[in-house]
């Protein structure tokens, strides 16, 4: 015998379609609204933790993009600054001045030509003392909260952070593979931590002796690193150090920047001290003859210093137009990487499209369907309780 | 034609016309009842009448007509396996729906897809708002020194930990929710269960009146149906004996896969007795070591060794011996040449003449005739006496058991019914108590107000007790009164079959000779020879012996299985004593309860041990939502005898995790589940512990989350007191070189930072320094401390969790910062002037690479007693938050779709037993013009045999 069908169980089989059709219909109706593949995490779970996955590079895009502009703003800030230095250096006062002074010398004209010189070196300070951005001084390495360069009180030693920028060199003990444990590797500039104050041993006194004295400090602070999260996969060792490479080193320490220690004559090599020298030189030529033949006070002719100083300037000169140059390869670098950002924020986009929205074709075209179907179910409701036997008994 | 008489035919037509009323009858219910909530449609039974009996005349044609059509009854049409089908999957999809319920809850505050607004569209709220605290610190990293950087931090900081509050707190009330609603379950499963057994009471009085109740077992299915979505339930029908001859059916529901004490399924209800779940407010402490399935066992292994040991081969000699004793007399009874009262009679009237001298009158004959004959009646009255007293002594032997049982019984629900924490002893201890003390005068002591109150109790006591044994009294004297009813009622029928064993007249086997003898003389011709009547005579007599040979066998038969009979009870009674020692000694041994903690400063001092005594017990909340069901009672409160414990009451019995299953079970389980934070014991009690996941669940992983989260700050954005700060001596010292104190002038030094007992401790001791202390120069830049806190108000880094989880009160007021960097300033070559790094940004680094770092959660970091020991949870602070709102999808998605399946399998099931049960308009008018037709067609019967008749009795005549 067939199945019985009451009107009981078409009522239920109704309901349960009807609200079947209610249901498919608001969920596509919310789904044009919304314009999204999927309104919850249950939905599509998959697709839901890739899309996180995604928004969260997302995030992080965006967070690098801005650090690399900032990054990039100061380092135009810094590429302007020694573009003056550079162009103060090789231009007007630098080299035309110095060659206009050995040919051309009335004394009057040497003393102003050394004035205007010593004038060059601290406007030369002052820039790069002036190169800021927001309230950081850019050129001075990780102390960007204060001036990098001052004078010392006499206006003749130049100081970065409190260190004689001619600091003698001293070299570091001879490396025999026996160094104290706490001793940074060779290449590495920065001062040890755990030193102990004395050395169990002459080595390592040697080595405490060394990293005591200032050329250290300075070739530390010469050689400081200050490294930003800019995409590069930032990522720290088991220790907690920073994996090289996964981050960049925005750190420009100006006394870098214009040389440091004074080289095997015993000359500066800070171009700004070069020059200082040089000025002082022309500036106490013989009064009378303008002549720069008197000693210097440490058995050598004023002349014969002031044309081994000249040469020593172009040097310098050159070193700062590297240092430039490095300043401008780091810039390049910023750009290319920002452009990376972005075409990985447009991939990033892209996938999160893929994920996350909808082809509004195929919603509208499904709600419409929905629709069909729901306004389907409601023409069947009427026509549910149908007539029976009983209508057409007499 | 059938012999019928004349009028016969009309009720015929009368029954026809009868059965198709009745049956329109049953189709108008039908049809009213179409709406009608769990209507079974009913059909009236029709039989064709037809008597068997032969008529007076009986025909030898075979031509019998029936008598009409009988409308037998009104029957359901119900299909039971349909019921437990659809029960079944009712269960399924009640226990999968409230966990739906329950994660879509949950969804709207863990569930951030498709969220956020403005800039922060579809990016979540918690997970933006890391997001926002990873810019934030990826800005300060690069702005480093500038304090409005790190406000910015600080701010992003606090509305993550605001968000986690109100995630936490939003969790919290669901759960609330959630806790009341599970009381309303239980109340909606109690009136179910009071309603069912309410209905099986009326559905059985009824049946003992023969009416089938059908509206009533509706109500009763209905009832089944909504108890089968809160519980998985089984219902199974039997028959109760109600006397000797008949027998209504019982309805007994079970918990479906249960175990109780007994081994049996975990009964609700039971025919007229029924139970009520609950939730004991204060759940006794369980000793550990209790198990009531080892009890069980034991009592298993007792009666196995009992039973062993006691074998009913050892009743085997006792048995054998009684019998042949037995055997003697019943022989002796039966013997061929007995001597009967007759005989003993008339040998005592022989003795008695012969005694007489040879010329005694006949008035001396008959005197002494009368007086022999007296005397031997009087022996024989004396023997069926003492017969009788002797068998009702036995009577009374045998019930013994039976009747000290019942007793027992009978006792213990007096005993319980009066029992002191019961209204009215309750209120009469404590009415008595009040008096007692109020009649004490005002200046009474404390020991005098006890002694008074001691007294008092004890006067009600012993009226409780004497109420107790009077009511006991009773009721055995009542009791006395049915089995003395019973037993006389016994005793009449043996008193018969003794008094016809000692007839006076009787001498049975030699009567039953004599008339077999006889009858087979008087069968023989006439002209039968002597040889023949001796066959004849031989032959009655050989087949008498033969009956009187197996009247013997049958009777030594009858008596050898009664002493059987005997033999099982007596050692039932002695396995059941052992088994009921057994317990009653393990009971004692390993108590249910712990009585007391150990009191070692008392005197004398007290240990902790294990009583039985639930009120002794010490208590605690009942916050895991622990269940029992209340023994099954009648309607006036009669603790049910369990047939399963023979003669045990239903006892109280606890619903564990995994005996329910259902929408009262999901609900429970949405309220306690902890996944992976689950501990051991929970693991014991419930296997699946560790992968049922509950609200506590997701609050323990979110605490996880905040915690971690926490930590991971605060241990990056901290160094050690002791290399920041001055100290002397091991004392923290200040500019003035003066000792540093804590708020309470308590000295902070470097000991009690480093053994500091609690985290409060210590972060008052940081504290103290900062306001007071002396940095060292190299590390003046010093602003490190705790970012996070478990309260506002403090700088307690202790027991954070997503409930509590706030910026601390040093960050929130500037004093402590985000730490640039953790090494220490240098100093120049002169060892005096400090080389400084403002702008190192070392730790904000590494706090930005703790974001995204793959770090592990282990459970044990929330839940000290978790079982897990691999890592619950694993990944950056994001993905975590990701995998919490995962793992709540997965279980979503997965709920959604049995929901669906079983949805759809419940209507199926349910249109099925429609399809069975359920009325349809159509068939019902098929119905209404079949009966109207039929009820027509009888008429016209009635009317045509009317005519008929009419024509034989006005219409043929001479």
């Amino acid at each position: 015998m067939a199945m019985r069908v009451t009107t009981g169980m078409a009522m239920n089989l109704y309901r349960y379609n009807l609200q079947n059709s209610t249901a498919a219909l608001a969920n596509s109706r919310n789904k044009v609204i919304s314009q999204r593949r999927f309104d919850s995490f249950a939905e599509s779970p998959t697709s839901a933790i890739q899309a996180w996955r995604i928004r969260r590079a997302m995030t992080n895009n965006e967070s690098h993009q801005k650090n690399t502009n900032d990054t990039y703003s100061r380092f135009n800030v810094a590429w302007q600054s020694m573009d003056k230095v550079t162009n103060a250096l090789v231009d007007k006062d630098g080299t035309f001045s110095d060659i206009r002074a050995m040919n051309d010398a009335t004394a009057v004209a040497k003393g102003e030509l050394g004035h205007v010189m010593s004038n060059t070196a601290e406007s030369i300070i002052q820039v790069m003392n002036s190169a800021k951005y927001g309230d950081h001084f850019v050129f001075a390495g990780d102390d960007e909260m204060n001036a990098p360069f001052t004078w010392s009180a006499d206006g003749k030693t130049l100081l970065y952070q409190g260190i004689d920028v001619n600091t003698a060199p001293v070299d570091p003990p001879e490396r025999t593979g026996k160094e104290p444990s706490w001793v940074p590797a060779s290449g590495d500039h920065s001062l040890p931590a755990n030193m102990p104050k004395k050395g169990a041993n002459k080595n390592e006194q040697a080595w405490i002796d060394y990293y005591n004295s200032d050329w250290a400090r300075l070739d530390a602070l010469a050689n400081e690193h200050e490294y930003v999260d800019l995409g590069m996969g930032l990522l720290e060792d088991g220790n907690g150090k920073l994996i090289n490479g996964t981050a960049f080193d925005r750190a420009l320490p100006g006394v870098k920047m214009l040389g440091y220690g004074l080289d095997e004559d015993g000359d500066p090599k800070n171009a700004v001290m070069v020059l200082k020298r040089l000025g002082e030189i022309f500036q106490s030529c013989d009064p009378d003859t303008g002549s720069l033949e008197g000693d210097n006070g440490k058995g050598e002719s004023l002349l014969s210093e002031a044309t081994r100083l000249m040469d020593k300037l172009r040097a310098s000169k050159d070193y700062c137009t590297g240092q430039y140059t490095t300043i401008d390869t780091k810039g390049h670098f910023l750009i290319e990487n920002k452009e990376r950002m972005e075409t990985n924020e447009d991939y990033l986009q892209e996938e999160r499209a893929n994920l996350e929205d909808l082809d509004p074709a195929d919603a509208i075209t499904q709600f419409s369907w929905d629709y069909y179907c729901y306004s389907a179910a409601l023409k069947v409701g009427t026509q549910l309780l149908s007539q029976s036997l009983i209508d057409y008994m007499n | 034609m059938a012999i019928m008489g004349t009028f016969s035919s009309f009720t015929t037509a009368r029954l026809a016309i009868y059965a198709s009323q009745a049956s329109l009858n049953v189709t108008g219910n039908n049809i009213s009842n179409i709406n009608t909530a769990g209507y079974t449609r009913q059909r009236m039974d029709l039989v064709s009448l037809y008597s068997t009996g032969a008529g007076k005349y009986k025909s030898i044609y075979n031509t019998n007509v029936g008598y009409g059509v009988m409308a037998k009854g009104v029957t359901q049409l119900r299909d039971p396996y349909l019921d437990i089908r659809y029960r079944n999957e009712s269960a399924k999809l009640g226990d999968n729906s409230e966990k739906l319920d329950g994660l879509t809850q949950m969804s709207r505050i863990l569930d951030e897809v498709g969220k956020g607004t403005g800039e922060k569209e579809g990016f979540g709220v918690i997970e933006a708002q890391f997001g926002s605290l990873y810019k934030a610190l990826q800005n300060l990293e690069v702005n480093v020194g500038s304090p409005e950087y790190d406000d910015l931090v600080r701010t992003e900081a606090d509305v993550l930990a605001t968000y986690f509050n109100k995630a936490s707190q939003d969790l919290k009330d669901i759960q609330d929710i959630k806790s009341k609603q599970i009381y309303e379950y239980a109340a909606d499963i109690n009136n179910l269960l009071t309603n069912i057994r309410d209905l099986n009471e009326q559905i059985r009085t009824q049946s003992i009146y023969g009416d089938s109740a059908l509206e009533l077992r509706d109500a009763r299915n209905m009832s089944l149906d909504k108890l089968s979505e809160y519980l998985h339930i089984n219902v199974e029908y039997s028959m109760e004996r109600i006397d000797q001859f008949s027998e209504v059916e019982k309805l007994t529901v079970t918990l479906a896969g249960s175990r109780g004490y007994d081994g049996n399924p975990i009964k609700l209800v039971d025919g007229i007795f029924g139970g009520q779940i609950s939730f004991p407010e204060n759940m006794p402490l369980v000793n550990p070591d209790y198990d009531p399935m080892a009890i069980n066992r034991a009592k298993e292994e007792t009666r196995r060794a009992a039973e062993e040991e006691y074998p009913l081969s050892r009743w085997q000699a006792g048995i054998d011996a009684q019998l042949a004793e037995e055997r003697k007399s019943i022989e002796a009874a039966n013997a061929a040449d007995q001597e009967p009262w007759a005989t003993k009679i008339k040998t005592a009237i022989q003795e008695a003449l012969d005694a007489l001298p040879g010329n005694a009158t006949d008035e001396e004959k008959t005197a002494a005739e009368e007086a022999a004959r007296a005397a031997v009646e009087e022996t024989r009255k004396d023997t069926i006496e003492a017969a009788v007293a002797k068998k009702e002594q036995e009577l009374w032997r045998d019930w013994k058991p039976g009747i000290d049982k019942q007793m027992a019984e009978e006792r213990r629900s007096i005993e319980a019914a009066n029992a002191a924490d019961r209204e009215p002893w309750a209120t009469e201890i404590k009415t008595a108590v009040q008096k007692a003390i109020d009649a004490l005068p005002d200046n009474a002591t404390a020991a005098e107000k006890n002694a008074a109150a001691e007294a008092a109790k004890a006067a009600v006591e012993k009226t409780r007790t004497e109420t107790i044994e009077a009511a006991v009294t009773e009721k055995e004297q009542e009791l006395r009164k049915i089995w003395k009813a019973g037993i006389d009622a016994q005793m009449t029928e043996e008193r018969k079959s003794i008094e016809d064993a000692n007839t006076a007249d009787q001498e049975y086997w030699v009567k039953a000779v004599e008339t077999a003898v006889q009858r087979a003389l008087n069968a023989l011709p006439y002209n039968a020879t002597e040889e023949d009547k001796r066959a004849a005579e031989e032959g009655a007599k050989a087949a008498v012996e033969n009956t009187r040979l197996k009247t013997i066998e049958t009777a030594v038969a009858e008596r050898e299985q009664e002493l059987w009979r005997a033999a099982r009870i007596q050692r039932q009674g002695i396995v059941d004593d052992a088994v009921q020692k057994t317990e009653d000694a393990m009971v004692e041994a390993g108590g249910k309860y712990v009585k007391t903690q150990a009191k070692p400063n008392a005197k004398p001092p007290v240990a902790a041990k294990y009583t039985n005594n639930v009120e002794e017990a010490i208590t605690y909340p009942n916050d895991k939502f622990l269940i029992q069901i209340e023994p099954l009672k009648d309607r006036r409160d009669r603790v049910m005898t369990d047939s399963h414990t023979v003669s045990k009451e239903s006892e109280v019995m606890e619903l564990d995790d995994v005996i329910l299953y259902g929408k009262f079970q999901a609900i429970r389980e949405m309220l306690t589940e902890e996944g992976e934070y689950a501990s051991q014991k929970d693991i014991d009690m419930d296997p699946n512990a560790a992968l049922k996941r509950g609200i506590p669940y997701y609050q323990k992983a979110l605490d996880s989350l905040a915690k971690k989260v926490a930590e991971i700050f605060n241990e990056a954005n901290q160094l050690p007191a002791k290399d920041v700060y001055q100290s002397k001596n091991g004392v923290f010292v200040g500019e003035d070189g003066a000792p540093v104190k804590d708020e309470k002038g308590k000295l902070v030094t470097v000991d009690r930072i480093d053994k500091a007992v609690t985290e409060a401790d210590k972060a008052v001791c940081l504290e103290a320094i900062r306001r007071s202390g002396c940095k060292n120069p190299l590390y003046e830049f010093y602003d490190g401390g705790v970012l996070f806190s478990n309260n506002g108000n403090n700088n307690d880094p202790s027991g954070i969790t997503a409930a509590n989880i706030t910026v601390s009160a040093a960050w929130a007021n500037g004093s402590v910062r985000v730490l640039n960097d953790k090494r220490p300033d240098t100093y120049a070559a002169d060892g005096k002037t400090v080389i400084k790094h403002s702008s190192r940004n070392d730790n904000i680094r590494h706090i930005i690479s703790m974001f995204d770092k793959q770090l592990d959660y282990y459970a044990t970091d929330v839940q000290p007693d978790t079982a897990a020991k691999l890592p619950v949870l694993r990944g950056s602070f994001r993905e975590v938050f990701t995998a919490i709102s995962g793992t709540l999808a997965d279980d979503a998605q997965a709920t959604t779709g049995k929901v669906d399946s079983y949805t759809i399998t419940t209507l199926n099931l349910e249109n099925d037993r429609q399809s069975v049960s359920g009325v349809d308009l159509n068939e019902e008018a098929t119905s209404m013009m079949q009966f109207s037709k039929s009820y027509s067609a009888a008429c016209r019967l009635l009317t045509t045999i009317d005519e008929m008749l009419d024509k034989l009795i006005n219409g043929t005549a001479l």
